[in-house]
């Protein structure tokens, strides 16, 4: 499923004093396949606009009969045109799945097994079997690389924060979407549970789930995981690019109040120096082309 | 002096497990110690013990010098501030300004004085245009920068952050770190910091790494930060820069362990021009 977005805008209380403006114009398109990263400073934009994408928020014209007149803005994602009042958005729901900030804070249920079965209920259009059930969660809290077997009945209180936000996870991909958003899936994790999310990221990726979104403050991480990112700036797309072509913009960058990952931030001090290397800021990239260079000189 | 003193201390949520297993650990008056460690090894039930949020089930904790009893902890908690990571949990107050007041205004600042706390509070965490606003309006980053100021109204002796910039973007948890080494060098604060960020780790006087509730290692940051099977051993992570200057080092070019992007970039021209 492709996403389609055009001239996208939206305003917070609009017409009351605290009418503040979240997104202006926005166009952008994530394909099918994509490891997409949206990056921006706080209060760009970036969680307005992944709740656009599973109709978290709606668009006024698809709470009207009709649309407005002039009214020219396109969001699709895939077959569902989001703009219309009779799209379908529960079955929208079930393909675009969304996992928010700190998703473990959302975990309620006494089990584990309880608190994924109640998302797989809510999503499935009909009342599941037990046996169906049961497949089901246990599938996804396999993938998710959780024991099923010991977990299934703990508490998810008793588990670790990494193994919450699993959790929470499994709650989201168990109704098996097709596009997977996540805002900040690392942040407030160790060193070790950040790795683990961004592999099973990757895992998800090339088994369950075509598309993956991320939204994102760790430049680091944007660099060595995505294939394109969309930078946010007061409500506005500035550019879509690869890594590789967007972090040697670095001074555009630094302008937006963005920060650099490690990798570019070193690039440019050896460029300074007047040694000048050719990688894709990944930290392997990075390596392989300094090695390089070294043999060179 | 010793800010804090931890003295054998044990404390646990439930009877089957310690969260917190005989700790010993003591801060200088002055000092900034960063506490690192995976999530669950006891650094938040730590703080918490610091000054009667929490009562440890043995041992005792002293702050300047004075017992930590039911008595005095009042007395206490004007010396200790913890600054917690989720912001929604200690706001008190719908209106920004009256939020940062609060604190000061409990242990009897002057309105004068009290003001001009709450200016340069609002300015080092650059929210002086938000000193009206709703905190309910704000975003998760822009409240965890009110919760900062908060503490520095307060100005207590000992400033404890709890993963206080977890929610912030990489230039706002700079710019928040920098306000904590000015009061600092202002005011003399002795600093604890639990953070999961290596870089703000190393700007710290002493680094303490926790696991399984107990003190694991301890050290200049520089020292512990470079032993990766320690690191791993608690489910911790190389600096990136250490991580590279490994990989090349592997990779047969000749640079030493790097801190920062500048020490990295030092070693790679020197290895190039030697």
């Amino acid at each position: 499923m492709r996403i389609v977005v055009e001239n996208l805008t939206h305003v917070y209380n609009p017409k009351s004093p605290f009418a503040t403006t979240a997104l202006s114009g926005v166009s952008l398109s994530i394909e099918e396949g994509d490891f997409f990263g949206i990056i921006g400073h706080t209060g760009s934009g970036k969680s307005t606009f992944v709740q656009h994408l599973n109709g978290l928020i709606r668009l006024p014209s698809s709470l009207k009969r009709k649309k407005k007149k002039g009214d020219n803005t396109i969001l699709k994602v895939g077959e569902f045109d989001l703009t219309r009042k009779k799209t379908d958005f529960r079955a929208l729901r079930r393909k675009v799945g969304m996992v928010f900030q700190y998703p473990e804070n959302q975990l309620f249920a006494e089990t584990v097994f309880e608190d994924v079965a109640f998302a797989y209920r809510n999503f499935s259009e009909k009342k599941p079997t037990d046996q169906e059930l049961e497949e089901a969660v246990r599938e996804a809290i396999t993938v998710v690389g959780l024991p099923y077997e010991s977990v299934k009945n703990a508490s998810p209180f008793d588990l670790s924060g990494g193994q919450r936000r699993r959790v929470a996870i499994a709650g989201v991909i168990v109704a098996k979407p097709e596009i997977l958003v996540l805002d900040e899936p690392a942040a407030g994790l160790d060193p070790h549970g950040k790795k683990e999310i961004m592999d099973l990221l990757h895992t998800l990726h090339s088994s369950w789930c075509k598309t993956v979104v991320i939204v994102s403050h760790d430049m680091d991480e944007v660099a060595e995981n995505c294939t394109r990112v969309a930078v946010f700036a007061e409500g506005k797309v500035l550019c879509v690019l690869p890594p590789k072509e967007l972090f040697r913009r670095s001074e555009e960058l630094l302008r937006h109040g963005l920060d650099l990952p490690l990798t570019a931030k070193v690039c440019n001090l050896l460029k300074e120096q007047g040694v000048e290397l050719d990688c894709d800021y990944t930290l392997d990239g990075f390596v392989k082309a300094a090695l390089a260079r070294g043999k060179d000189t | 002096m010793k800010a804090l003193e931890y003295k054998n201390v044990s404390f646990g949520y439930r009877d089957d497990s310690l969260a917190v297993k005989c700790v010993n650990l003591s801060v200088e008056e002055g000092e900034f110690v960063a506490v690192l460690g995976q999530n669950g090894s006891g650094k938040s039930t730590l703080a918490r013990l610091s000054n009667g949020l929490l009562w440890a089930d043995e041992g005792s904790v002293y702050v300047f010098d004075r017992l930590l009893t039911q008595k005095n902890e009042r007395e206490i908690r004007r010396d200790v501030g913890i600054v917690f990571q989720n912001p929604d949990s200690q706001a008190v107050a719908s209106i920004v300004e009256d939020d940062i007041a609060f604190g000061p205004e409990n242990v009897g600042i002057p309105r004068e004085e009290m003001r001009e706390r709450i200016d340069r509070a609002l300015k080092a965490v650059d929210m002086e245009k938000y000193r009206g606003a709703m905190l309910s309006r704000l975003s998760g980053g822009q409240k965890q920068r009110v919760a900062v100021a908060g503490i520095l109204a307060l100005r207590p002796r000992i400033m404890i952050f709890d993963e206080s910039t977890a929610m912030l973007d990489p230039r706002g948890r700079r710019e928040i770190m920098d306000v904590i080494l000015k009061s600092r060098e202002e005011f003399g604060v002795t600093v604890l910091m639990i953070t999961h960020f290596m870089e703000e780790a190393l700007l710290a006087d002493r680094a303490v790494i926790m696991h399984e509730g107990k003190i694991a290692a301890e050290g200049k940051p520089r020292e512990i930060l470079k032993d990766a099977d320690e690191l791993q051993k608690y489910r911790l992570a190389l600096p990136k820069t250490v991580e590279i200057s490994r990989k090349l080092r592997a990779g047969g070019l000749n640079v030493g362990d790097a801190f920062t992007a500048e020490e990295l970039t030092g070693e790679i021209l020197r290895a190039y021009r030697s």
